[in-house]
């Protein structure tokens, strides 16, 4: 029975090698259906779909652990009460919440709660209060901490000084959380989780299930994965019906440890396996730029350090250069960009990565690309959706519709921009003075009059087309008005259909925008679909917790798309999203060389992802020093795997002084200090 | 390299340990502080990726030293960049929370609320909690108030002190390391009302910061010391990347950031503390004290002195040295010999690259004639005029107490027609001209049909996009098209014509075709504006100022402007949660383009402010401002015995409000009620008031001090009777005169 663990650094060929194995398999007869391919996450099985023809690709088993647990605890509902381990209600089948859907339930538990003092210590805003006491309940899942075990580990993550209020508090926040939604029959990810882990240690059935509906196991990138992700793969390497498996590490990853990921654990997986082989790295980043790279690291990591070699004749294969002003980096980066394009690179060739894209980078670069007409891909995965212009005038529309929610009613300057993007012929003006006449801030109804109401000197000025397209907008909110509330997602996909994207309103033709309408459609669809009618009819209307989320930014703009192929384009990412895509390029141009994001991790004060994790011994009391190791570890292993993914030249750019006007000094710049022997200067390489 | 003076060699001898060194105005701290670094860096004192870590107060003085410290390094052929950082205690504070955040109960986006957010955050508290006690607050108004005058001040002006009063006392608690719960937890119903009323504001504001992740300076610093303390190994991290802490301007330090310096030092560590205590200028209701560099200075391994000073003529050190020892000696009111401390000033020694001017080419002038504040002016401007005919390559400033009496002043010489400069007083033009700017055109985006804006939106256009307004001509063109424009009233017609029109039928005849052109061109860009409002705010501000600015200085700072705005926009500061729109943004611009708002300025390479640079202009400041620098003609107004109290218990100072009872100080008797409520002692009314006449007297007479210090060559020092006409000089400016006078370097008055 083969057991396969392949191990070796990105780019070696262990992706090529397990899709070879799948094209074996599958061309050797056996039925693609009976071939799970287990992946961290989606985005890493695209190697794969583009491998692969649409059938094989459509027949091929594929699962991350999250949806192997939500299919089996799906398929196995009624195992799991007859345990009885906690209350669920009734045989029907659970609702599986979404994240932001557990969001918004852990917000209705827990202000009853704040308003008893809880956390009263903690400076956080409401939603990121909910979302770390959610990741603490998911970390331990993925971990398989049980939760009244969770306590020590947040005693040893010193949590309790941070808040002032202490543990307790968290744990009967969680408990309360967790009964609340065992009664309402929902099971959030956490859930899901333990609940596999319980279902195929107890349940021969289960396991059986699994292991007879798959006989060869694929699981790459493992490094990325949860440690229960690991534990169920250990348990199917030993059963004998798994005819074979391969399983691929990547030994200069784990990027996602943040979100639990645990290489150490994948690691160990290698143990299971008789058969392992090493991939060596394939010769396609320069030597030049390999040893700068060990310079750089041992800079990074306190060890000794020599200088690397210049670079040899002809193109360098590292350059570094240093700005005063912020804008006056981005402006350097555009022309390098330009520059290596009118130099023959292939727009895909260019990757500009950065510790993380904000609104002002992104415009600054974006708007000198569309000058010299090239094409560029921004890939930020964490952009917030309320940020979108169509967004933000569906919401207007969507609180104009819906009096009832008690929601602060829109003010006339957004009527006026909705007004402006929806009726195709306005402009900011007429819109303008059309909310100025026609709309009235009221707590009763959509507060839009009739055109005809409005003075006639305000009607010539508006004009009578804009009235007539603004009439029908009208017309159809108030029809909605007299009848029943439609579900939020129903709704949007209606306005959107049935009027905006009719002739006469802004968005006729308009593509990028149905796009867009899209993507909040659905996630509104899985929000609502996750919350059930009976917390629905308890708390008031989903679609008012749905606004009222987006408006708070807590839902992000890119569902799926963003990890799709861009094509022929310029890459923009942050460090972090641009090595979770595993792509390699010629020229990476690494922005904000002196930001400390670089290095430190997005601190939380409810939650410690290293803490809370097998790993750690949770007698050990979390410190600056584990923080200081962890963040050097952090950003070797950033800079490793930018290096090994260069096949041409690093391009590193700073700038004094942040787009805040404080001056940059983090350990990378140190570091780069300290190997090139000096601070990037102005405009020299 | 420049020879150095034996006082300076000595102090860069240091090695290692504790080292304090009492330095006197001119001596060259700064200078004598960078030497040290860089001779730390030149000798080897440092491992790889080891820094010296230099403390100091204020923004423009973390540049002044990055720039010394690296040219010195040039100088020995060294590279600059490397080896040292230079901190505010803010920005330092802010690097040790960054470090660790999650101890302090913060994120890693915590943001740091500046003093209008801060200000605005705390309106809020304030008014909801302040009806609750408004009636038991009246027992704190005089009696002898007319119904409609004590209605007055109950609805407008007491609330407004109150604020004030309530703001100060919570910085007090914090820096006192007092939470709102702590402070709940002390205070019982028979409390007295003004400490319910700070702990129900402080509640409250906490509470407005904690909901939106956000600190404020104060929890800044003490979340700072609060990590330090949790976790030992952060400090032990710390002290590793930073073996030597170098302290300027130490008289200005607190206890608090004593302590968090403790801690980056460690026991037997290296710290040297450089300060001036006559320079303590920043002492009332903080919790700054000269005490703190005093006891340093006493129990350092080394104490030297930075006794020298080569800026000023010896008419004027003997001056200041005379207020020192007056003050020490004389002063009729004993407590108030305590302000002023040795050493005195010493003049250069004979060689030295920066010798004192010649005492012939100095004067000391002292004038008071009875005159009111606007006849003093009248007469100083008179002065100012005449000696600048002569002296166009010099430099010159009139240095008044407060900053409205400085912007009188500055209407004074606008009318008189005397060129000034204005620069100490306010944020860099280039900000004020940056915000401007954008404020002008949200303002047109957020009244698109508004004409008054399109005109001003013109205006910034020509002058920006174009760059027409510099010549006359352009101007005159600008003037004209907006004019014309001004025939528009309805600006949608000209903005987005009807098809088929040409949005030009507003005019009464055919536009010159180079009009037509340019309106054209500025439609195009209005109609490219109208379609980015739906933007974020950043990305909306960035848009603009790339087509309207090419200085880097003004893009850099409508960065500043985006993330600013960005962050205000998401904080829902009114009553209503909604989003912020257009026009609340715009009024936040204002604010700044109008400088009342602090912030930094991001600079393009050089920042502080050079004296030399405004040769044959008056440059205007307040004597708090002018720390640090120095003019060859000084001009100190207003040295009476209202702004310069003499320190008698009974004296009124400028804290206590006439429609208070008993002349309380308001702000002084809450801290008290605050301090004996935590410590659970006594508190009598009125006791707090006296004392902080005193402090305030004697941090005045450093002032003074001050002031004097800041001229090299010639200082006139005058007085008046105050507003009222009811004041007299102050007892310092007379026993100056008195002795200027006796030695012969006085004029009487002004020639």
């Amino acid at each position: 029975m083969p057991r396969l663990f392949l191990e070796g650094p990105a780019g070696a060929g262990k992706t090529a090698r397990c899709i070879e194995r799948v094209r074996r398999l599958v061309e050797g007869g056996t039925p693609a259906s009976s071939i799970l391919l287990l992946t961290p996450h989606r985005s890493y099985a695209r190697p794969y779909e583009q491998a692969f023809d649409r059938t094989t690709w459509q027949a091929l088993g594929k699962a991350t652990i999250g949806g192997l647990a939500r299919r089996y605890v799906s398929l196995f509902w009624p195992l799991v009460q007859q345990r009885q381990k906690y209350p669920f209600p009734t045989a029907t089948e659970p609702t599986f919440l979404t994240y932001e859907a557990a969001q918004y339930i852990m917000a209705r538990l827990v202000a009853p709660l704040v308003e008893q003092g809880f956390f009263a210590e903690l400076k956080l805003t409401r939603h990121r209060l909910y979302s770390q006491l959610l990741d603490n309940l998911n970390k331990a899942a993925a971990n398989r901490i049980p939760l009244d075990e969770l306590g020590r580990y947040l005693e040893a993550a010193r949590i309790s000084e941070g808040t002032g209020g202490g543990i307790d508090e968290v744990i009967r926040t969680l408990t309360t959380y967790r009964t609340y939604c065992a009664e309402q029959n929902l099971v959030d990810f956490s859930l899901y989780l333990e609940l596999l882990w319980d279902l195929m240690a107890d349940e021969p059935g289960v396991s059986d299930h699994l292991f007879g509906t798959y006989l060869h196991l694929v699981y790459d990138n493992a490094e990325e994965d949860i440690p229960l992700a690991h534990d169920v793969v250990r348990r199917w390497l030993g059963d004998r019906r798994l005819e074979s498996a391969v399983i691929a590490y990547d030994l200069d990853a784990g990027f996602r440890r943040f979100l639990a990921a645990n290489p150490h654990s994948a690691y160990e997986l290698g143990t299971e396996c008789p058969q392992r082989e090493r991939l060596d790295e394939v010769p396609r980043v320069p030597a030049p730029l390999r040893e700068f790279g060990h310079v750089l690291i041992n800079a990074i990591a306190h060890g000794p350090v020599t200088a690397p070699r210049p670079s040899e004749p002809g193109e360098p294969h590292f350059r570094a250069f240093s700005d005063r002003l912020h804008h006056q980096m981005v402006e350097r980066v555009a022309a390098q960009v330009v520059e290596l394009a009118a130099g023959g690179s292939e727009a895909r060739d260019i990757a500009v990565i950065s510790p993380f894209v904000s609104d002002t980078l992104y415009y600054g670069l974006s708007n000198r690309l569309d000058e010299a007409g090239i094409d560029y891909y921004l890939h930020r995965p964490s952009r917030s959706l309320r940020d979108e212009p169509v967004t933000r005038v569906l919401l207007t529309l969507a609180n104009l519709s819906h009096p009832q929610w008690g929601l602060a009613r829109p003010h006339p300057e957004a009527v006026a921009h909705m007004l402006d993007l929806c009726l195709e012929p306005a402009d900011l003006v007429r819109a303008g003075l059309l909310a100025s006449g026609a709309y009235r801030v009221l707590d009763e109804g959509s507060g839009l009059e009739p055109f005809e109401k409005l003075p006639a000197v305000l009607r010539d000025r508006v004009t009578y087309r804009v009235g007539e397209t603004y009439e029908r907008l009208r017309g159809w909110v108030a029809a909605y008005l007299e009848l029943e509330e439609l579900p939020i997602d129903h709704f949007l996909s209606r306005l959107f259909g049935e009027l905006l994207s009719q002739p006469g309103f802004g968005f006729h033709r308009d593509v990028q925008a149905g796009v867009q309408v899209g993507n909040l459609v659905e996630s509104a669809r899985s929000f609502r679909r996750s919350i059930p009618h009976a917390v629905e009819a308890e708390g008031g209307a989903v679609g008012r917790g749905y606004v009222e989320m987006v408006q708070e930014g807590v839902i992000s703009a890119f569902y799926r798309a963003g990890w799709a192929d861009p094509g022929e384009a310029v890459l923009i990412a942050p460090a972090h999203t641009f090595l979770l895509r595993g792509r390699s390029c010629a020229h990476q141009l690494w922005l904000d060389v002196g930001s400390t994001a670089w290095h430190r991790r997005i601190h939380q004060p409810l939650t410690n992802p290293y803490v809370l994790s097998r790993d750690w011994n949770a007698n050990e009391v979390w410190s600056a020093s584990w923080e200081a190791r962890f963040e050097t570890e952090r950003l070797t292993g950033m800079v490793n795997g930018l290096i090994r993914r260069c096949t041409g030249t690093v391009h590193l750019f700073a700038s004094e002084l942040s787009a805040h006007g404080q001056e940059q000094r983090g350990e990378l710049l140190a570091a780069l200090g300290q190997a090139l022997r000096q601070l990037p200067v102005g405009a020299t390489s | 390299m420049t020879p150095l003076r034996p006082a300076q060699a000595a102090i860069l001898e240091y090695t290692g340990g504790t080292m304090g060194i009492a330095a006197v105005p001119g001596s060259g701290k700064t200078w004598t502080l960078s030497q040290l670094a860089v001779s730390l860096i030149r000798d080897g004192r440092l491992q790889p990726r080891q820094e010296v870590l230099i403390v100091t107060l204020v923004n423009s003085a973390v540049d002044n030293f990055r720039q010394r410290i690296a040219g010195f390094l040039r100088e020995e052929g060294l590279l600059p960049g490397l080896g040292y950082r230079v901190r505010t205690l803010h920005s330092l504070a802010h690097e040790i929370v960054s470090q660790t955040p999650s101890l302090a109960g913060l994120e890693t986006s915590f943001s740091v609320v500046d003093e209008r957010i801060g200000d605005a955050i705390m309106s809020g508290a304030f008014s909801a909690a302040y009806s609750r006690y408004e009636r038991l607050l009246q027992d704190y108004l005089i009696e002898d108030l007319s119904e409609f005058k004590r209605q007055q001040v109950l609805e407008q002006v007491l609330p407004d002190e109150l604020k004030r009063v309530v703001g100060n006392a919570i910085s007090h608690l914090k820096n006192r390391r007092v939470t709102p719960l702590q402070l709940r937890e002390r205070i019982t119903s028979d409390s007295p009302v003004l400490v319910h009323l700070a702990a129900d504001v402080y509640e409250r504001y906490q509470h407005g910061l904690d909901t939106r992740g956000a600190v404020d300076f104060g929890d800044l610093i003490t979340a700072a010391l609060k990590v330090l303390e949790l976790d030992p190994s952060l400090a032990e991290g710390l002290r590793q990347r930073w073996p030597y802490v170098l302290e300027d301007e130490a008289q200005d330090s607190s206890a608090l950031q004593e302590l968090i310096l403790r801690h980056l030092v460690g026991e037997g560590g290296n710290w040297v503390r450089v300060g001036d205590p006559n320079q303590a200028i920043y002492e009332t209701f903080t919790t700054a004290h000269p005490r703190y560099l005093r006891q340093f200075l006493e129990k350092a391994d080394v104490k030297r002195e930075l006794p020298n000073s080569g800026r000023s003529g010896l008419p004027i050190i003997e001056l200041a040295n005379e207020l020192i020892r007056f003050v020490r000696e004389d002063h009729p009111i004993v407590p108030m010999r305590a302000a002023l401390d040795l050493p005195l000033i010493e003049p250069t020694p004979a060689g030295d690259p920066q010798p004192n001017p010649e005492a012939d080419a100095c004067q000391v002038g002292f004038d008071f004639r009875g005159d009111s504040p606007e006849q003093e002016l009248d007469r100083v401007i008179a002065s100012a005029r005449r000696w600048l005919v002569d002296h166009a390559e010099a430099t010159v400033a009139v240095l008044v107490p407060t900053n409205s009496q400085a912007a009188k002043v500055i209407n004074a010489l606008e009318e008189a027609g005397v060129p000034y400069s204005d620069a100490l007083l306010r944020l860099t033009t280039s900000t004020r001209e940056a915000a401007g700017a954008l404020s002008l055109i949200l303002q047109h985006l957020a009244r698109p049909e508004a004409v008054k804006p399109l005109l001003m939106t013109y205006r910034v256009w020509h002058r920006r996009v174009l760059g027409e307004a510099e010549t006359l001509e352009g101007q005159d063109r600008m003037d004209q098209h907006a004019s014309l424009l001004e025939g528009c009233q309805q600006t949608e017609l000209f903005i987005w014509p009807a098809p088929g029109a040409t949005g030009l039928e507003f005019a009464d005849e055919p536009l010159p075709s180079a009009a037509a052109d340019y309106l054209g061109r500025f439609r195009e860009q209005l109609q490219r504006w109208h379609g980015l409002v739906l933007l974020p705010i950043g990305e909306l501000l960035v848009a603009i100022a790339q087509d309207l600015f090419a200085e880097p200085e003004k893009l850099a700072m409508t960065q500043l402007f985006a993330e600013i705005l960005s962050e205000r926009s998401q904080f829902h500061l009114g009553s209503e949660r909604r989003p912020a729109t257009l026009d609340d943004l715009r009024r936040e611009l204002v604010v700044i383009a109008r400088d009342e708002r602090k912030m930094q300025a991001i600079e393009t390479d050089k920042t502080g402010f050079d004296p030399e640079s405004h040769c044959g202009e008056v440059v205007v400041a307040t004597m708090h401002g002018a720390k640090g620098l120095e003019w060859d003609r000084v001009y100190l107004l207003a040295v009476n015995d209202y702004e310069f109290p003499g320190g008698h218990s009974d004296e009124p100072s400028r804290s206590e409000r006439w429609y208070v009872r008993d002349r309380l100080n308001l702000e002084a008797e809450t801290m008290a009620l605050l301090e004996a409520e935590l410590d659970q002692t006594s508190y009598q009314e009125a006791v707090a008031t006296k004392e902080a006449r005193r402090d305030y007297a004697r941090e005045r007479l450093r002032l003074l001090y001050v002031g004097i210090t800041r001229a090299r060559q010639e200082l006139l020092v005058t007085a008046d009777v105050g507003p009222r006409g009811r004041n007299k000089p102050a007892v310092a400016f007379e026993a100056l005169q008195t002795f200027a006078q006796a030695s012969g370097d006085s004029t009487e008055s002004d020639r």
